[in-house]
């Protein structure tokens, strides 16, 4: 099989606005939720989030591009993020190499199609902004500022979207179809998201708590990630920073938005990715979890885990305290995050734990862990429809 | 290797292939949008569930099942499906109920299923089918690129079953949004007239259809998958006739192999020229043409329709007059190469061909 490469990866979160100072914020526990403050919503000062404080101006200075009309903020996030990654991998688009951009997003441009809706519906004052309703577009602008043509994808299975996305390229380099694929994904807080989580009675009014027995629910953050994957013909010389070795996708089958009690969709998600990797359950030194802290969730991929791991479970640790819920650009930024970890030999910190849940008996890493050996990394992505999705990074 | 089609489910503006293929027999509407008739077919579930789906999720649904009926009901081991603007209605009704009620007691059905993936997931859970479930989400190429998944899982060995599908649904609101962006005519036209009398725009549509692909032909085989290519951001029609040729030649064929082009000519002018220059840059002696989408309307996964058509023809060994526009197709239809274009920008084209080839 060959292997598939990652030589960059950029970042964007509420802990950060590059690589570097999300590394700075996991090591130094700081956590990026807080009471929403610039959202236009009721929620505002009510519910926390992972909330990026730029404005869509300040971030259009960031991305080094001109502010207009038409350049939402999901377009924003994604370039500034897959600009650091070309960066980071020392690659251009025109050296001869097949080159995909794939990107997943769970609800694409909404942040600039609820502010607008009612105006589209009865005037021609925001036309300017209507082509950002479709998915493809802001995978389309950022695709455009790198240069990247030979392929160009969006893939959209709610919050496992960014982690699929990863997964399609990784598939693609390895079938021979590309040489290189920037991938990841993006999602930008909206009103949308805030009250859908909030009336599926799913979200905390307080710091979520992950794999903790009073958890509570989630807490929604915005932010953007893309990986450069590459294949050994690619690399041309240029040292990676690690390997993606495994990948699974799987179905729960349950319901259109809770996992089954038996944990199926995770077990096999996770299982899928160690059969591609040629990897045992043993191998795995550290897994990020989902770990979103809604009830549901926490125990569905909990008892996935058992059924795995049996009860030699490797290092856990879910990052979402510090960040919230990314929902399609959840995986991809887990994704660095685990790459962080293999790159630092460090086990994040799983904040706001304190009381193992009574079903598992089973304590995340609670404060951030370095020297922990760590070799290969899974992260796990699930989504609404049930669709979960595991990763795994390994070390060169 | 070699993917066979031995399943299809259709639900269109259409009422099915026999209507498609009498003459005279197409429906026809006026106006500047098509919308799918309710389908007459049987659901399999029971009403209370029915009347909670979401109207995309349901007719996403009989449009598996039809498929999954006409493959003899085999056991898929991956549901892969290609939605470009997902789910409209859904999103539009969580949207308005956020506004009219200032943001609190939301009904949350409308949002889960807000997701382009709602359907696959749906599928999925109807099925108690655990297998790997993928949904592409990007314009014209959404259905193209659930099938070039589709392909990848065969390559790859380990997945020979797979349920393919691409849909998208057309509402009043969006339609309004969409008509701003000047794609649609601005006045109403008899459908089945709409690429004769060429205008600025074109007519909007919605449809579902689905696919059972099989390593092995069966009994039910209507045609082979043969390839599929996207072509990003270009207007430069020669590169365009340059990369369909390559396309055809990585299939080892030739233009002169080609039985029949089924293009995406939809009534809008500049448009419907783009496909006429490219096509005559990659068919210098003329080739038979079809269209379709006078049928169904456009809509960002059409490409699904011309795939379920061309499995039609090649199993009818014939291309009905309602879609046949030009030439005369010599026995036996051997390869249908279906061509579509996005505001003469982005490409995509799909090879279809008889089992046998």
């Amino acid at each position: 099989m060959d292997p598939v490469f990652i030589t960059g990866m950029g970042v964007i979160t509420s802990i950060g606005r590059n690589t570097e100072e999300n590394l700075a914020s996991l090591k130094a526990e700081r956590t990026g939720i807080r009471m929403l403050s610039t959202i236009e919503s009721v929620y505002r000062g009510i519910l926390p989030a992972g909330e990026i404080l730029f404005s869509d101006k300040e971030l259009a200075s960031l991305a080094e591009m001109k502010y207009a009309d038409g350049l939402s903020r999901t377009s924003l996030l994604g370039m500034i993020a897959a600009r650091e990654a070309r960066v980071n991998a020392n690659c251009m688009a025109s050296d001869g190499n097949r080159t995909g951009f794939i990107s997943g997003s769970t609800v694409g441009g909404m942040a600039a199609t609820e502010k607008f809706y009612p105006d589209y519906l009865t005037n021609d004052s925001r036309n300017a902004w209507i082509d950002t309703n479709e998915s493809r577009e802001s995978t389309e602008r950022i695709a455009d500022l790198l240069g990247i043509r030979d392929f160009v994808s969006t893939i959209n299975t709610a919050c496992s979207s960014s982690a699929n996305a990863i997964m399609t390229g990784a598939r693609m380099i390895r079938a021979g179809m590309l040489d290189r694929v920037i991938a990841g994904g993006v999602d930008s807080l909206s009103m949308f998201t805030l009250n859908g989580f909030n009336t599926l009675m799913i979200y905390d009014k307080a710091p979520c708590r992950p794999f903790d027995d009073n958890r509570n629910g989630l807490n929604l953050g915005e932010g953007a990630a893309y990986l450069v994957l590459e294949s050994e013909k690619s690399l041309a010389g240029r040292r990676p920073l690690c390997r993606l070795t495994g990948w699974g996708n799987s179905t729960d089958a349950h319901h259109q938005t809770a996992l089954s009690p038996e944990g199926t969709g995770p077990f096999l998600a996770m299982q899928a990715a160690l059969a591609v990797g040629g990897l045992n359950p043993s191998d795995i030194s550290y897994l990020n979890v989902h770990g979103t802290a809604t009830v549901n969730n926490d125990l569905a991929e909990g008892i996935g885990m058992r059924r795995l791991f049996g009860e030699d479970w490797p290092l856990f640790s879910s990052t979402k305290p510090f960040t919230g819920h990314l929902l399609g650009a959840s995986g991809s930024v887990e994704s660095v995050y685990s790459i962080l970890s293999i790159l630092n030999d460090t086990a994040w910190a799983n904040l706001n734990f304190s009381t193992p849940m009574k079903e598992l008996d089973k304590s995340p890493v609670a404060r951030t862990r370095s020297g922990a050996g760590i070799r290969h990394v899974m992260t796990n992505s699930f989504g609404f429809g049930g669709n979960n999705t595991s990763l795994i990074f390994s070390v060169l | 290797m070699k993917l066979f089609i031995n399943g299809t489910g259709n639900v269109s503006a259409q009422r099915g292939w026999d209507s498609i293929s009498d003459p005279g027999g197409p429906a026809g509407y006026s106006g500047r949008m098509i919308r799918c008739p309710e389908p007459e077919a049987d659901t399999g579930l029971d009403d209370k569930y029915i009347r909670r789906m979401s109207r995309m999720i349901r007719l996403g649904w009989i449009a598996a099942r039809l498929c999954l009926d006409d493959a003899g009901n085999p056991v898929p081991d991956a549901i892969i499906t290609g939605s470009g603007w997902g789910s409209v209605l859904d999103s539009e009704k969580f949207l308005l109920s956020i506004y009219k009620n200032n943001e609190n007691l939301l009904p949350p059905t409308p949002f889960i299923q807000s997701t382009h993936n709602a359907v696959g997931a749906q599928v999925a859970m109807l099925l108690g089918n655990c297998s790997y479930n993928m949904t592409y989400a990007h314009g014209i190429f959404a259905f193209e690129h659930a099938m070039l998944d589709a392909m990848l899982c065969f390559m790859e060995g380990g997945k020979n079953n797979i349920l393919l599908g691409g849909f998208d649904e057309i509402t009043d609101n969006q339609f309004i949004l969409t008509d701003r962006l000047g794609r649609w005519r601005k006045e109403p036209v008899q459908s089945l007239e709409m690429i004769d009398r060429k205008s600025k725009g074109t007519v909007a549509g919605e449809g579902y259809s689905f696919f059972f692909l099989q390593d092995h032909p069966s009994s039910t085989t209507y045609a082979r998958l043969t390839g599929v290519r996207t072509i990003y951001r270009t207007d430069n029609k020669d590169d365009v006739s340059v990369a369909i040729i390559k396309f055809l030649d990585d299939h080892g064929l030739k233009p002169g192999d080609i039985s029949c082009i089924f293009a995406g000519y939809n009534g809008d002018e500049r448009g419907d020229l783009y496909y006429g220059d490219v096509l005559a840059g990659v068919f210098r002696k003329g080739v038979p043409e079809a269209r379709w989408k006078h049928l169904t309307g456009d809509y960002l996964t059409a490409g699904a329709f011309a795939t379920w058509a061309a499995c039609q023809s090649i199993k009818a060994q014939t291309i009905p007059a309602s879609l046949l526009s030009s030439g005369h197709p010599q026995a036996p239809i051997r390869y249908i190469l279906i061509y579509n274009h996005f505001n003469c920008a982005h490409h995509s084209l799909i090879l279809i061909s008889h089992p046998d080839e």
